[in-house]
């Protein structure tokens, strides 16, 4: 199973929403969409989805059209909270699932194994309207995958999540691909992309920056973020050379270089002053490169 | 077809549940009970105590007293005394008025009535109907007629006979006929603006917040928009009919037990006074109209952003419907006007006002056929085009006016 996205453009009256956007998301895999407001994710979804036909190119499931995959095999987390405030979490959990084509037999199992999962079984009986903004999120992501869909779609699923919650659902999503669904998210928070995704695609403005596996594009900028703890001045480490940039942060260094070469003179010119308590080069993080890349694509 | 079952019984249970529903029919049925109990209820409240007391004192020499008749309200009485003696009592408050009769010059009636204190509308009318009466009683004896002469006179009624020589045309109604099916059209137009009024919002708003929370991408990524749309109509209609059948159910109990079924003979005799075809008309427009409107309530719910905005979005069906709703009261004296013949076809009146033209006047059916056709066709027409823009409209977030949304909804519905 394998979604491929081909050259898919989406043009409405007056702009383009989606430009030519390429992309394939695996089984066994997490894809993130990334980009800023209006970047185009919430269209692109809905193409998936079947709300909105594409002006030109394809969307292919295993070989065949989305059109071919049943709706019931989908799953659909909308950005915003789209729950009926005056239900009860069970009941809204049992009309999204047989929405979905699943019987309330089939059903109740599985509501019952999730809310105990995201730690809402005390709430089965609540009204949805008297939940926190967390639980809702936790409620709405219960409906969008309770009928075991093989194509799961998440937009935003980290919104109003604290740190505790947004682990519980990130080791829900991770549970999800393990048992083989496609699942392809977007999100602002570029430390969870990195964290779950293994595959991305960097959209801005509805033209795609990047398309492919993070660790490739980390690869076309190398490992310039250096990190140092040490007896040096800020000015003596600006004076280094390939140094672009440097912020201090307590007691901590952070240099950027100008190309992963320049790592290993600057190495060399520290161990002379003695004992380094701490030298780490690393690759730029995903936020770092987004902001590169949509800066890059301004200029 | 299950999802449609389903998002179907969902919309309905959901709003049978709702405490504004069971409050207004709850309402609905006090107001019913108290139209029913209405004789027991002003009984209640005006005692026999309060029977109003008129004395006459009676100066025209004749038995003119006699032509007063006491009622429940007010009780009359033949006074002896001078009746500056009876002005007294009345002041003292031992009657409540004197009315004082004598002979004008022409040989009619004169009459006076003194009060101590204002008298209520409906005593006066009360009286000044009496009077009338008697004037014209009093008049009748002064032209020294023999009593059955005078029966003969004020039990004079006539039925006019009508024949239509046009064998094409309609057979003429009696007035009574058409009488009793202004009444009816009267009552079908009230109720379809009560309706109308009522559900319209409530599937706008049902529709606005499946859209404004985004609940409405979920279903339609899962379904087709036409099931949902469909949907939300006929569970919304479906609790219409549901309230309309207790509110019926409840109405006809009542008016069985009631009373010892007074008005249960009234209404049959009402209904009795009905030719089918006039029945069956009433209950296609009926349905039709709220078809028609339901399905409006749904297009408008699905192009505004917000559930705050379906109020404003309203207004101008609104508006529509209170044309109809008026032009058929302005019916109701007179039903052959210009205007109720061009609302009669008007597919947004029309349900208010055929009816009552079909009743009430003597037109050839293929009329009342005509004006039904154009409402099925506005009907098919509207779902056709609503369905072309549905999916788009319900992604649509964009502001501006509504034909700037549907242009854009259909946009994104291709």
């Amino acid at each position: 199973m394998t979604l491929i996205v081909a050259h898919l453009t989406k043009s409405f009256q007056n702009f383009l929403a989606v430009d030519n956007l390429n992309f394939i998301a695996e089984q066994g895999e997490i894809f993130g969409l990334i980009g800023q407001n209006g970047a185009g994710k919430t269209t692109t979804f809905r193409m998936i989805l079947n709300l909105l036909a594409p002006s030109s190119g394809t969307i292919n499931w295993s070989g065949q059209s989305i059109h071919a995959l049943e709706r019931d095999q989908i799953g659909y987390l909308p950005e915003e909270r789209g729950l009926y405030p005056k239900m009860k979490v069970e009941d809204q959990l049992l009309f999204f699932g047989r929405l979905r084509g699943r019987s309330n037999h089939e059903l109740k199992h599985d509501i019952d194994h999730w809310l105990e999962r995201f730690e809402l079984t005390d709430k089965r009986r609540s009204l949805t309207e008297t939940l926190s903004k967390g639980n809702q999120q936790k409620v709405q992501l219960i409906a969008s995958l309770i009928h075991k869909p093989r194509l799961l779609i998440l937009d935003e699923p980290f919104s109003g999540l604290d740190p505790v919650n947004a682990g519980l659902l990130k080791e829900a999503i991770i549970s999800l691909k393990q048992k083989g669904t496609v699942i392809i998210f977007s999100s602002h928070r570029m430390d969870h992309v990195e964290e779950l995704c293994d595959h991305i695609c960097l959209l801005k403005k509805g033209k795609s920056l990047f398309s492919g596996a993070i660790i490739d594009l980390k690869k076309q900028y190398g490992k310039i973020n250096l990190t140092v703890r040490g007896p040096y001045s800020e000015k003596e480490l600006r004076s280094l050379p390939g140094v672009v940039e440097i912020t201090r942060k307590k007691d901590l260094f952070r240099l950027r270089l100008s190309s992963e070469e320049e790592a290993r003179p600057i190495f060399q010119a520290l161990a002379k002053d003695g004992f380094i308590e701490r030298f780490s080069l690393d690759y730029l993080s995903l936020e770092e490169l987004f902001k590169r890349k949509v800066a890059g694509a301004d200029e | 077809m299950n999802k449609f079952i389903l998002l179907f019984s969902q919309s309905y249970t959901n709003k049978l549940k709702t405490k504004s529903f069971l409050l207004t029919t709850l309402l609905l049925l006090v107001g019913l009970l108290c139209l029913f109990m209405w004789p027991t209820i002003s009984n209640w409240f005006s005692s026999e105590g309060k029977q109003l007391k008129i004395a006459i004192s009676d100066q025209t020499h004749s038995r003119t007293a006699a032509y007063f008749h006491s009622t429940n309200q007010i009780r009359f009485t033949s006074s002896a005394l001078p009746y500056n003696q009876e002005e007294q009592r009345v002041l003292k408050g031992k009657e409540d008025g004197l009315l004082i009769l004598s002979r004008k010059q022409d040989g009619s009636l004169k009459a006076e009535l003194r009060t101590q204190k204002p008298l209520e509308l409906t005593n006066q009318k009360n009286i000044e109907e009496q009077v009338r009466t008697a004037n014209r009683l009093f008049t009748i004896e002064q032209l020294n007629l023999n009593s059955e002469q005078v029966q003969k006179i004020m039990n004079q009624e006539i039925d006019l006979q009508q024949t239509v020589l046009s064998k094409n045309d309609a057979s003429g109604k009696s007035s009574a006929q058409k009488a009793t099916a202004t009444i009816v059209s009267y009552a079908v137009a009230l109720i379809i603006y009560l309706f109308v009024l009522s559900y319209l919002s409530i599937i706008s708003s049902e529709i606005a917040a499946e859209k404004d929370s985004r609940i409405m991408e979920i279903i339609i990524s899962s379904t087709s928009p036409i099931v949902h749309l469909l949907s939300r109509v006929f569970g919304t209609l479906f609790l219409a009919m549901t309230q309309f059948a207790i509110l019926i159910g409840s109405a006809l109990i009542m008016a069985r037990s009631f009373h010892n079924g007074k008005y249960w003979t009234q209404i049959s005799d009402l209904m009795g006074g009905l030719t089918p075809g006039y029945t069956v008309y009433a209950i296609l427009f009926f349905l039709l109209a709220c078809l028609l409107y339901t399905l409006v309530g749904a297009v408008l719910g699905s192009l505004v952003n917000k559930v705050q905005d379906v109020g404003q979005a309203m207004m101008p069906v609104t508006m529509m419907l209170m044309i109809g709703f008026f032009i058929a009261i302005s019916g109701m004296s007179n039903p052959d006007t210009l205007l109720i013949k061009i609302f009669s076809y008007v597919p947004f009146t029309a349900s208010m006002i055929m009816p009552m033209r079909i009743g009430a006047t003597d037109m050839a059916l293929w009329q009342a056929f005509l004006s039904l056709m154009l409402l099925f066709i506005t009907i098919i027409g509207l779902f056709v085009f609503s369905l072309r823009f549905y999916r788009g409209s319900v992604l649509t977030y964009a502001s501006g006016s509504f034909i700037k949304k549907i242009k854009q909804a259909i946009q994104l519905s291709k």
